[in-house]
């Protein structure tokens, strides 16, 4: 085996000092050094053609296997290098990410628009149709078909805005009229809640608005009871405010026979729980019926109504309702 | 309403507790607003705790001046210490002590003391502490004849809890404490004790007709009147027991004669009036309405002015009462009165309201009279009176009555299908607990397999006149809480409107844009015209008018929602705001001819300042038109509409010429533009301010309603081409652009202004403008020739019709 270097020994050294190549420069001429024209490999395989046949084989294996080694340890030890420099260059760009992001723009809903959302989409869920009324709108419809007679107090000017001559046409007092309005238009079955503006003549203080918002709902079709006007709110209430208990005692309104108010159990931050009265709801009364010319021995049906602004202002824990009516841009930022 | 129990538990025996009873009668529509117990709290171990005692001695206390050491007896063994500060204390009196462990009126827990150096193991109360009277001078002195030890629960007057209920306004015959003792009896089944209502010996001299006559002159607003004439009347302070009543109810002793009246109203619910007999001018009372400006001098001491919608009861000569609410004074029982004429009518309901708003005089009897009385209750209230007056008073009442009663037909008696109660309650209440909870109501009821037939009571009459009547009645008495919450089967068919759908869009957008949406007042002071410098003929000067406005500021339904925007603008200035955007979405009202209003919706949005995203790399700048269209055409294409903004808008509140109209398809669909200097000088805002006005319904109209269609831009190659032109200012971008699309033809996509320039760089009088042509045939792949000849002959009609150059 004389002439023939120990190329086991060749590539040993070489992938050793490879592996030690601090940087590229020192790689690349690691490679030069064991690989490049003048290379004593290079000159081993340009030999080959020289030997005696009988070397040929073995030493061209053996000189192609040390290539192979010293390009394997070559890439290897690059790929090391190259990911230490990337890693270096991208630990320079060093930036606080603390600092605000690009700035988007994201303004808010009034809050009552918020609630009015939600109820729209669980009532339409159930499904209600959405409808609404005027709100100049007549004497008729906003008291005398639901059954409020001339005379009663609620038709005073102390407590309704009027409009025009007379005491024909006034600001809505209710969303009710819509309920008149919806059964006029058509037979039943009926399933459609109104929300909408309505006026009422309270000076404005913390806890009154002369306008404020309404939700009417209405249900007509054979069959319901005073149990589906429970399970519709009970559902309706959960949904909207969470898990909570619903509690309805008997009142008194004169478009609804029974009548309820409907509690919920609420619990304030101070730890107190008290029931809170969020609506007002009933089977609707055979007058009205009669009044819009459904036949009451036949068709049942349940009402009920309550306030947004209070539900907004429970929900979000606003104590003054006038902060809902001023645009006020540090107000209406706090709930985008 | 307030109901002192002690007074209801004299007439309904029920054993249930002050908190039982309030939580029944709330959860059966009676409702308790606030329960107030004065008085000892009634515990075991207050009765253990308040004994009555006997001071042994009372010695001066070593250090204190104004301490007594005294021994008290109070049952036990050894007399006990206390240490005492009344001044009227003394040995050999009896009094009430608190032991250590009393719980107090106030609810706080007494414990023992020591007072400058002396232990106290009690207290002796004054009335004050005991919660019998507000003040106190001193402590309580009591009767020798107690035995020390007694709990004092057993000696003092037992404490009172009052109800404060909400009574709803068909419930009349609540008024009372005996309505009220007739609901808790059918709410609870307890014994209900029946009222002493006769008469005490009629031993007066001659016969009513000899002192007075009556007649009712308007027996529409007075459909009874009853009175009778009590002599020998002794005017003078009215007994205890009367006087806490009165005063648990919330009412102030005068003197027997009046608190009668008083009394008897609040057990029963009917007024009563009682007339100094001796100072009405004769022969006879009159029930009348009163002439149209008659002065009368109420008991309070105002003059009030009376007009014909009044009913007053008058002598011969002057209103001695206006009916059912207040009494002259002339006619007032006083401490010489010796001789009474004793009113209980009925006056009507709305009548009284009326009165009593027109005067602005509101009392315990007008709100009674307010939700409508029987025409059966007056004579059972007057054989009450009388009976006190007679026992308290002296009084002999002279024999016979006045009575004027319109009686009206009764109705028949009800029936009650046992089906509809199910159907409308949806839950079997069987006819069994139908008929009872009816008959503790006081109806009759004729049981059937089918159908009960059941008779009102009179004092029900008003309230149960239909079957649903008494299916409310005995649902709440069943328990609407027993009742199942159950989810019906809709057979219904939901979603929004396509405008609703717009409206909600239009919010959604705008709020995403930063801008926060405000509500404003609908109702809004009239100048607001003369603001927005709407000329004299402008439609917008048509408004809907409040005829009862709060304030001059309310006064008119808006035409526009510019101006309340405007007016949030300046609170958020005036807080240092400088900079933002609001919107609002909602009616504007314009006055039809049958006097409702026609309602469009519509969207409004301001930007003030310099709003936008800002960062601390990011910079805003100032709002101007283009502010005010790139908003207004972004909203538009938001709900499918493909908007421009065109020259043309002469709106007065705007800036002259920074306006532009919105318009899709050739229709106008809003307004946008800068807000006129004088508009925000006269709504104190600071500029700069743009606005967008969107008319709702129109943009709803004008929206594509088909499907958009796609459009293969893919898979060919898209051309831009840009041309830089120079044009005379007059020429607007949109004509530019209109001009470039038609002469281009199919081929153009899209054509856009990308740069703007006027300047030293270009002749005065014109302006650079950098259009984009977009050119490309879908599902082909055009020539250059193709495509140099769209932008030849774009540039070709530029020159031709606005002489647009092409700059190098």
């Amino acid at each position: 085996m004389s002439g023939i270097p120990d190329l086991t020994a060749l590539a040993t050294d070489a992938v050793a000092e490879i592996a030690a190549a601090p940087d590229l420069q020192v790689l690349e001429a690691a490679r030069v050094g064991f690989l490049g024209r003048r290379a004593p490999l290079t000159d081993i395989l340009g030999s080959i053609g020289t030997l005696p046949p009988a070397d040929r084989g073995p030493v061209g294996k053996a000189a192609n296997a040390a290539r192979m080694a010293i390009e394997r340890a070559l890439e290897e030890r690059r790929e090391v290098l190259e990911a230490e420099t990337m890693g270096a260059a991208l630990e320079a760009e060093v930036a606080d990410v603390t600092l605000p992001g690009n700035a988007y723009p994201l303004g808010a809903l009034n809050p009552i628009t918020q609630v009015r959302l939600e109820v729209e989409d669980i009532f339409l869920g159930m499904g209600y149709s959405v409808a609404d009324g005027p709100e100049v709108e007549s004497a008729y419809n906003n008291f005398t078909a639901l059954n409020t007679p001339e005379g009663h107090p609620a038709r005073s000017a102390s407590d309704t805005f009027f409009v025009g001559q007379g005491d024909s046409v006034l600001l809505r007092t209710q969303t009710s009229p819509v309920q008149i309005r919806t059964m006029q238009a058509g037979p039943p079955p009926v399933y459609v809640i109104a929300p909408g503006t309505v006026y009422r003549r309270d000076d404005v203080d913390a806890t009154h608005s002369p306008m404020f918002h309404q939700v009417e709902g209405l249900a007509v079709d054979e069959g319901l009871t005073f149990a589906h006007l429970k399970g519709t709110i009970t559902v309706f209430l959960t949904r909207l405010l969470g898990d909570r208990e619903v509690r309805v005692i008997p009142h008194f309104f004169p478009f609804t026979e029974p009548s309820v108010d409907v509690s919920v159990s609420w619990t304030d931050r101070h730890g107190r729980t008290d029931w809170l009265e969020v609506a007002g709801a009933g089977m609707v009364d055979p007058n009205v019926f009669t009044a819009v010319g459904y036949d009451p021995e036949r068709w049942t049906g349940f009402a009920f109504g309550f306030g947004l602004d209070r539900i907004a202002m429970i929900r979000h824990g606003i104590t003054d309702i006038r902060m809902l009516y001023e645009g006020d841009l540090r107000f209406l930022e706090q709930f985008s | 309403m307030r109901l002192p129990l002690e007074w209801l538990r004299e007439h309904v025996a029920t054993d249930l507790d002050d908190a039982a009873l309030a939580e029944r009668l709330t959860a059966t529509g009676t409702a308790v607003e606030r329960m107030v117990t004065r008085g000892i709290p009634v515990t075991d171990g207050n009765r253990e705790a308040f004994r009555i005692g006997k001071v042994l001695t009372a010695e001066q206390h070593p250090e204190a001046d104004r301490l007594r050491v005294l021994s008290v007896d109070t049952g036990d063994e050894v007399p006990r210490q206390i240490v005492c500060g009344a001044s009227n204390v003394a040995a050999g009196q009896t009094v009430a002590v608190a032991l250590p462990g009393a719980v107090m009126p106030g609810g706080q827990r007494l414990g023992t003391a020591r007072l400058r150096g002396v232990e106290s193991l009690g207290m002796v109360l004054s009335a004050a502490e005991l919660d019998l009277a507000e003040t106190s001078d001193g402590i309580l002195v009591l009767g020798d004849d107690l035995a020390a030890g007694t709990p004092v629960l057993d000696v003092l007057p037992p404490p009172g809890t009052v109800l404060e209920l909400e009574l709803t306004s068909n419930r009349g015959d609540c008024q009372g404490i005996y309505g009220l003792a007739r609901e808790v009896h059918a709410i609870t089944g307890a014994v209900l004790h029946d009222l002493d209502t006769s008469l005490p010996p009629e031993d007066g001299a001659g016969d009513v007709g000899d002192y007075v006559s009556l007649r009712v002159e308007a027996p529409d607003l007075c459909p009874r009147y009853m009175a009778r004439v009590l002599l020998d009347v002794r005017v003078g302070p009215s007994p205890d027991w009367m006087v806490r009543r009165l005063e648990a109810a919330g009412m102030r002793s005068i003197n027997n004669v009046v608190d009668i009246t008083n009394y008897v109203m609040l057990l029963t619910a009917q007024p009563l009036h009682a007339f100094d007999l001796d100072h009405l001018a004769g022969p006879g009372i009159v029930v009348r309405r009163a002439g149209d400006g008659e002065p009368i001098t109420t008991l309070d001491g105002v003059h009030r002015t009376l007009s014909g919608d009044h009913l007053v009861v008058a002598d011969a000569e002057k209103p001695a009462v206006v009916a059912g609410i207040f009494g002259a004074a002339f006619a007032e029982v006083s401490d010489s009165t010796t001789r009474l004429l004793l009113e209980a009518a009925t006056f009507d309901g709305p009548s009284t309201i009326r009165t009593s708003l027109g005067l602005g005089l509101r009392t315990e009897s007008s709100a009674r009279f307010e939700k409508g009385l029987p025409t059966d209750l007056p004579p059972v209230a007057m054989a009450i009176a009388c009976r006190l007056m007679h026992d308290l008073t002296g009084a002999s009442l002279v024999p016979g009555v006045l009575d004027a009663w319109v009686t009206q037909p009764t109705a028949g008696p009800l029936t009650l299908r046992h089906a509809r109660v199910g159907a409308i309650l949806g839950t079997d209440i069987a006819p069994g607990e139908s008929a009872g909870i009816l008959e503790r109501l006081g109806c009759t009821v004729q049981p059937g397999d089918v159908a009960h037939v059941v008779t009102v009571p009179w004092w029900r009459a008003g309230d149960l006149q239909r079957e649903v009547d008494l299916i409310e009645e005995v649902g709440r008495v069943h328990g609407l809480d027993r009742i199942p919450a159950v989810l019906p089967r809709v057979a219904a068919h939901a979603a929004l409107t396509p405008q609703q759908q717009v409206v909600r869009r239009l919010a959604r957008y705008a709020a995403d844009q930063g801008l926060c949406e405000a509500i404003t007042y609908r109702f809004v002071p009239e100048h607001d015209a003369d603001r927005l410098r709407l000329p004299g003929d402008d439609d917008r000067r048509r408004v809907v008018r409040i005829t009862n406005p709060l304030s001059d500021e309310m006064a008119v339904m808006r035409r526009s929602l510019v101006p309340g925007l405007l007016r949030a603008v300046e609170r958020n200035q005036a807080h240092q705001r400088r900079d933002g955007g609001i919107f609002e979405i909602g009616r504007t009202y314009a006055p039809l001819h049958d006097g409702l209003a026609d309602e469009p919706e519509e969207f409004t949005g301001v930007l003030f300042g310099a709003p936008g995203a800002r960062g601390w790399r990011q910079a805003t700048s100032e709002v101007d038109v283009w502010a005010a269209t790139g908003l207004a055409i972004a909203l538009a294409r938001s709900v499918g509409a493909v908007a421009e903004a065109v020259p043309g808008a002469h709106e007065p509140w705007m800036h002259p010429v920074r306006q532009a109209c919105i318009s899709v398809g050739g229709t106008v669909v809003g307004i946008a533009g800068e807000v006129h200097p004088v508009v925000l000088r006269a709504f104190d805002v600071r500029g700069p301010v743009v606005a967008v006005t969107l008319r709702i319904p129109v943009l709803d109209q004008m929206r594509s309603a088909d499907p958009r269609r796609y459009v293969d831009l893919i898979s060919v190659p898209v051309s831009t081409r840009d041309l830089a032109v120079l044009v005379p200012e007059t020429v607007s971008a949109a004509l530019v652009l209109a001009i470039a699309r038609e002469a281009g033809g199919a081929l153009v996509q899209s054509a856009e202004v990308f740069d703007h320039y006027s300047g030293d760089q270009v002749p005065e009088g014109s302006v650079s403008l950098a259009l984009r042509l977009t050119i490309a045939e879908p599902g082909r792949t055009l020539t250059d020739e193709e495509i140099d000849g769209v932008t030849e002959r774009a540039v070709a009609a530029l020159y031709d019709r606005v002489g647009a150059e092409l700059r190098s």
